[in-house]
């Protein structure tokens, strides 16, 4: 599996998502790789990823309609990934729940 | 663990008078560190104003930066505390108490930096503990991975 975290210029918040998102998905046992990308490439990126995560302010100035998102309110909390990684992959069947 | 923030670094009490006073002030330490051009003081406002206030990464603690380009010089922080916290328009993490604009070239340095950042603030009580805090070298001293105590 492929996510792709994207924020505003690729270089401050999606690298602290794509890091706590690697942790989350090592805790819940699932295999992906995270890329982080800037919000003009992201998209791009997004085409042959499986899933975006990404900022809720962020979440309104792109266009994601047809992508897999899982868009966060906090950034710094890994709770708060982990949870909303769960819940995505308990929806999908990819998790038991 | 390295030393990724110095004391001159950080400004503790800082007064703005809004959201982009405030994101001036961290770029104003920037600057003076010979980390930015005085340029890139707007690239950071312009990309709130152009993208929305998702630099406020989780509640009280905002991160203003721009991309890397020709107005970064070499990575790293400018750390403030508000005198008074100040809205930036977020929904969830207003208002900012701890401001830390952010320079990186994409280095091995600014991805330290950043990941230092999101270890510190992963305890929910740092914000009011920096906010309160009136000695720099304590904050700086956590930067640099000295083990916290309060």
């Amino acid at each position: 599996m492929k996510i792709v975290a994207i924020c505003g210029c690729g270089m401050g918040s999606s690298v602290i998502l794509k890091m706590n998102a690697q942790k989350a998905l090592k805790d819940l046992g699932i295999e992906a790789t995270v890329e982080n990308s800037d919000l003009a490439t992201g998209k791009a990126a997004a085409a042959d990823a499986d899933l975006v995560v990404i900022g809720r302010e962020l979440s309104d100035a792109i266009d994601l309609t047809g992508y897999e998102v899982v868009v966060l309110d906090n950034f710094i909390n890994k709770n708060e990934v982990k949870e909303k990684l769960e819940e995505y992959f308990k929806s999908k069947g990819i998790l038991n729940g | 663990m390295e030393k990724l923030v110095n004391i001159s670094d950080i400004e503790l009490g800082v007064d703005a008078s809004c959201w982009q006073d405030a994101v001036k002030k961290t770029g104003e330490i920037l600057v003076r560190e010979g980390r930015v051009k005085s340029e890139y003081i707007d690239d950071m406002i312009e990309t709130v104003e152009n993208l929305g206030p998702y630099i406020v990464l989780c509640p009280g603690l905002a991160m203003p930066h721009a991309r890397p380009g020709g107005n970064v010089i070499k990575s790293g922080v400018g750390i403030i505390t508000l005198s008074e916290p100040i809205n930036f328009g977020n929904r969830t993490n207003d208002p900012v108490k701890v401001v830390v604009g952010l320079a990186g070239i994409n280095d091995n340095a600014h991805v330290k930096v950043v990941q230092r950042i999101a270890e510190v603030f992963e305890d929910e009580t740092m914000i009011d503990y920096f906010a309160t805090c009136n000695d720099r070298r304590i904050i700086m001293d956590i930067f640099n991975g000295k083990e916290i105590k309060k």
